[in-house]
């Protein structure tokens, strides 16, 4: 029932265009580094909460966007290095699917653990696995 | 006498609704209940807005549609009146319009808060 949203002071969720101008009009002082031409991944969907991957030429940022806040929060961000190197990815990407009926987890790498993802947005862990690998190779370019 | 007039002397002046010369008293009524639902929202976010605490559970953030939000629990007050009043539940009092007014709304939030998420949704921390 999003519609009761608005009346309890719940905001509307940001465009991902949005939070990419945004990223790119804040965290990038090097010129070189660019976030245009990239794509982005829609991990986790609630009616309160939508968590993004969007990644740059440089770097990969986990974005949390949860409308009861005032606005999307940078989580973290990984550096391209410490994800793949000689075109294979190296990150650690470990899948737990018994969080909930609705939602599984998701570690990348040892420092951000138990990211929840969405089972309506992928069903079954390959499909998670394949998002990510296609939106690193192919949406991101890297 | 106008509805103002009327809507005055009920609310501020806290006359009896069958003293005042108005015609149609069930609209003075709702009216006052308007103003105390209207009341009890600002008070919420007053309360928001000093202490972080919302004690009708809402989510009050800088993008918040505040319009909407006062409007939509002033008329939610206003029409529980109305519909009090078609279920003779209770006399048509000021004192009545406060515990609708104020009552309602607290209950009405707890509901939608309820109905917003209605199995409880995994939460990213």
């Amino acid at each position: 029932m999003a519609f009761l949203h608005p009346i309890l002071g719940f905001r509307r969720f940001t465009p991902v265009d949005a939070i990419k101008k945004d990223i790119a009009a804040q965290l990038f002082a090097d010129r070189h580094e660019h976030i245009s031409t990239t794509g982005y991944l829609l991990l986790f969907s609630t009616t309160r909460q939508q968590t993004w991957l969007i990644a740059s030429n440089h770097r990969l940022f986990c974005i949390l966007d949860d409308v009861a806040g005032d606005g999307f929060v940078t989580r973290w961000e990984l550096t391209k290095h410490t994800i793949i190197h000689n075109g294979k990815i190296i990150l650690d990407i470990r899948i737990h699917e018994d969080y909930s009926s609705r939602s599984g987890s998701i570690d990348f790498g040892e420092m951000h653990k138990n990211w929840l993802y969405s089972k309506k947005i992928f069903p079954q862990t390959e499909l998670l696995f394949n998002a990510f690998h296609d939106f690193i190779f192919l949406h991101c370019g890297w | 006498m106008t509805y103002f007039e009327a809507l005055y002397q009920f609310a501020l002046e806290l006359k009896d609704l069958n003293t005042i010369d108005y015609p149609m008293k069930n609209l003075v009524f709702l009216g006052a209940s308007a103003i105390v639902g209207l009341l009890t929202i600002l008070l919420d976010f007053i309360g928001y807005y000093l202490m972080q605490r919302s004690v009708l559970g809402m989510h009050y953030n800088k993008h918040s549609r505040y319009w909407l939000i006062l409007l939509a629990w002033t008329f939610a007050s206003s029409a529980v009146s109305y519909l009090g009043i078609i279920m003779n539940i209770f006399n048509s009092t000021i004192q009545s319009c406060v515990i609708v007014g104020a009552t309602w709304i607290y209950l009405a939030a707890k509901i939608a808060n309820q109905h917003a998420t209605p199995d409880p949704e995994d939460i990213q921390k």
